[in-house]
């Protein structure tokens, strides 16, 4: 391609998964950088050039919630957090602090190279407007407002709509509840999460060939939604 | 008060520390001369000398009758009942009364004193005698009375300790109610200290927070060091403000108790004295038995948690150790392949490491949860949740695991919503699913369902496998319990279910399993939510 590799900061004090990511990532064309503790991370982020940033949440130093803080004084790097299951109050917290992602550890490396396509791509779209949205048979023309399944055309009510666009907005990344309650019904809503429970369902029965095992619209547990980013499998 | 003195005295004889038989003999001098009527020792004195008058009356009425002589023996009624209702000093002032109108109004010259003479003499004489002896008796009587008195209320301040040490529940309450009630008894302050290595502690106060200082302190320890009695009113450190007494049993002191009682001068009389010993004794008995029982129960609990630690100790190193050394088996023939495996037989082995590494990783998980349900760290975030897709989640993660079976899910439509804490109920279903799948033979049928009962969702789990049998459907939800003789390969730690019971019974919810189920084999367990009293607000439905 000629162009330079995309540089990506790997920050996590465990030795063992720094070389994991070193060699994985490595292997897959980009040029890692490691950082073991939250002030080395804060140093090489406003030093290096970077284009992505892996932060660990539990560093020995310094929370990485507050990380997240810092850097996003002065940059909107994309961030994607690695974090344990049963902490979803960090994830919540880490994506309202401006992190644009999260993979629960341990995590599968195809999930990850998922994450990092999709929140590398949604950066670049950012600055060109996608009008259409393709993820397996799922189209969404944006412009048009036009929702097709398999080449047939569905039928949506303006709210579930709204949420779907929201949701393809940030196609492969997680929006959490009170995002999309904020976004879709407005912020007077964001604590009505059975709003957004029963405009998923209906989401779902209508674009999901098996509703109760969606392939579109992925469920978080604890933390909101994602639709399946094209990148995935 | 002529009490207070006397108390005063007591403590100043050391050769007596108790100053008992003083106490005694005040009290009796005291029924003697009538005073225990205390203010009406004047009132004893006027109708003393009113029943004189009555009973001259009478004599005189009975002068027509009966022969002068005689007449005395009729005053000798007013002697009499003085003698028996008021005590010595009015019977006396009633014997010479007596005397004197007999002398003037009865003898010859009738109106006018005459000389005494004999015979008033000898009257007069028994008639003291009479009032002694009467009153002496009655006083007996009385102090018998009033000790059988104190003696009831001993054995009811006594019985009423008893019950309420028997009442209590551990060591501080006993302590407590001790303390509590002998300060109430006592009217004084009480405090009590149990040794503990080898120095007092200071245990439990009443008023609550009663302090003491520190050479009260070592008077206490002396007390308890020397197993008598010091402080004040003792021989040991009279000048203490405290009264300290140890508490001892046969098998040695266990406590000392402290009083300070209420009125600056107050100390014990011998009864008082006799009743703190008794409660003390009942007292000391109690806190060894408590002690006793404590100790007892913590022996079985460090035998238990002993035996807990030897389950998880052989759970970890056997169900950590198995995946562990597949993912070792597998990565080490990979690393050593010199080609003579075939891509089918690789990609096989490298399935193995990632399914036995996703079992580690439950069984980590596992492990966790556990922690936080018994440290009382499980804090549910409820929030409404479509039970469809806690089980489409649920069903997503095991997929590999599950890749064996069937899974068929079966779910009524229209069913309410439920506030849940999604994360953990997911844990719950994968749980189910994952024992569902590890106890029945590949190419069976598990069957998820979820439907509504009454005012509860109910979500079953059925699968075709050994089924359970019926002695340990119970105990399936207890901590490391794992069925007898079942094969432990593959087997978790035997927490997966007790993880399942506890956060369901944290929602409120029901878990059993029944086995054999429908077929006669296999098991279903069944999961039951209660309805929220209030149904969520529907958002209003719209047009397309």
């Amino acid at each position: 391609m000629g162009e330079p590799p995309l540089r990506v900061l790997v920050v996590d004090d465990e030795p063992p998964i720094r070389r994991l990511l070193r060699t994985s990532l490595g292997a897959h064309g980009y040029d890692v950088v490691e950082a073991a503790s939250a002030q080395e991370a804060i140093v090489k982020s406003s030093t290096e050039r970077l284009d992505l940033i892996i932060l660990d949440l539990g560093l020995p130093d310094e929370d990485g919630l507050d990380v997240i803080r810092r850097i996003r004084e002065w940059s909107r790097i994309p961030i994607i957090v690695l974090s344990v299951r049963g902490r979803e109050a960090d994830k919540i917290e880490a994506l309202d602090r401006g992190a644009d992602d999260y993979v629960t550890k341990p995590f599968s490396m195809g999930e990850l190279l998922a994450r990092i396509r999709a929140a590398l791509r949604r950066r670049l779209q950012s600055e060109v407007e996608e009008p259409v949205f393709r993820s397996g048979g799922l189209t969404v023309d944006l412009a048009r407002r036009i929702v097709s399944v398999e080449g047939r055309e569905v039928k949506l009510t303006p709210t579930e709509y709204a949420l779907l666009r929201v949701l393809v907005t940030h196609a492969g990344k997680v929006v959490t509840h009170r995002q999309l309650l904020r976004e879709v019904w407005g912020p007077v809503y964001v604590n009505e999460t059975h709003y957004l429970r029963v405009y998923i369902g209906h989401l779902r029965r209508k674009i999901e060939p098996d509703p109760t095992h969606p392939r579109y619209i992925l469920t978080e547990p604890g933390v909101g939604y994602r639709l399946r980013s094209p990148d995935e499998g | 008060m002529p009490d207070e003195r006397l108390e005063e005295a007591h403590r100043l004889s050391p050769e007596v520390p108790w100053a008992a038989p003083a106490q005694e003999r005040h009290s009796r001098l005291k029924v003697l001369l009538g005073a225990t009527h205390g203010g009406g020792k004047w009132r004893a004195y006027l109708f003393s000398a009113g029943a004189v008058g009555l009973v001259g009356l009478m004599a005189k009425l009975l002068e027509f009758f009966l022969p002068l002589p005689n007449l005395p023996m009729v005053f000798l009624i007013a002697v009499l009942y003085s003698a028996v209702t008021w005590g010595l000093g009015p019977s006396i002032f009633t014997s010479l009364l007596s005397v004197l109108v007999y002398n003037f109004f009865f003898m010859p010259p009738v109106y006018a004193f005459a000389v005494a003479g004999l015979q008033d003499l000898l009257t007069l004489v028994v008639f003291l005698i009479v009032a002694v002896l009467t009153s002496d008796l009655m006083a007996r009587v009385r102090e018998q009375a009033e000790t059988a008195k104190r003696r009831e209320a001993q054995t009811a301040a006594l019985y009423a300790l008893t019950r309420e040490i028997a009442d209590a529940g551990g060591v501080d309450d006993v302590l407590r109610v001790v303390v509590s009630k002998i300060a109430q008894i006592f009217r004084a302050r009480a405090v009590l200290w149990l040794p503990d290595s080898g120095q007092l502690v200071l245990q439990a106060g009443y008023p609550p927070g009663t302090q003491v200082s520190e050479v009260e302190r070592a008077i206490a320890t002396w007390a308890w060091r020397h197993n008598q009695p010091a402080g004040r009113g003792t021989d040991t450190f009279p000048g203490a403000e405290w009264f300290f007494m140890p508490l001892y049993t046969a098998n040695g002191t266990v406590g000392v108790l402290g009083l300070q009682f209420e009125a600056p001068g107050a100390g014990l009389t011998s009864d008082r004295r006799r009743l703190l010993e008794a409660l003390a004794d009942q007292a000391a008995v109690a806190i060894e038995r408590t002690r006793l029982i404590q100790a007892m129960e913590q022996a079985k609990l460090a035998k238990e948690t002993e035996r807990l630690q030897a389950a998880l100790l052989s759970s970890i190193s056997h169900d950590l150790r198995t995946p562990l050394t597949s993912i070792i088996g597998a990565v080490t023939s990979l690393l050593t392949d010199r080609g003579t495996y075939d891509e089918a037989t690789r990609r096989d082995l490298l399935w193995t490491i990632q399914e036995e590494a996703e079992r580690l990783n439950r069984f980590v998980g596992n492990l966790l949860d556990v922690t936080r349900l018994e440290s009382g760290a499980l804090r549910l975030h409820r929030e409404w949740v479509e039970i469809e897709e806690v089980i489409g989640v649920a069903s997503a993660r095991l997929a590999r695991s599950l890749s064996q079976h069937r899974l068929t899910v079966d779910i009524q439509p229209g069913l309410p919503m439920l506030r849940l804490d999604f994360v953990l109920i997911e844990q719950v279903l994968v749980n189910l699913l994952d024992n569902a799948a590890k106890y029945s033979p590949p190419g069976t049928t598990i069957r998820l369902s979820a439907r509504r009962e009454g005012d509860s969702v109910v979500v079953e789990v059925a699968d075709e496998g050994i089924g359970i049998p019926p002695a340990d459907l119970e105990r399936i939800f207890d901590k490391f319990y794992r069925v007898p003789g079942s094969d432990r390969q593959g087997a978790g730690l035997g927490l997966g279910l007790f993880i399942c019971r506890g956060i369901v019974e944290a929602h409120g919810g029901r878990i059993s399993a029944r086995s054999p189920a429908a077929g006669g084999k296999g098991t279903v367990f069944t999961v039951t939510f209660p309805l929220e009293k209030e149904q969520e607000p529907s958002p209003a439905s719209e047009q397309e």
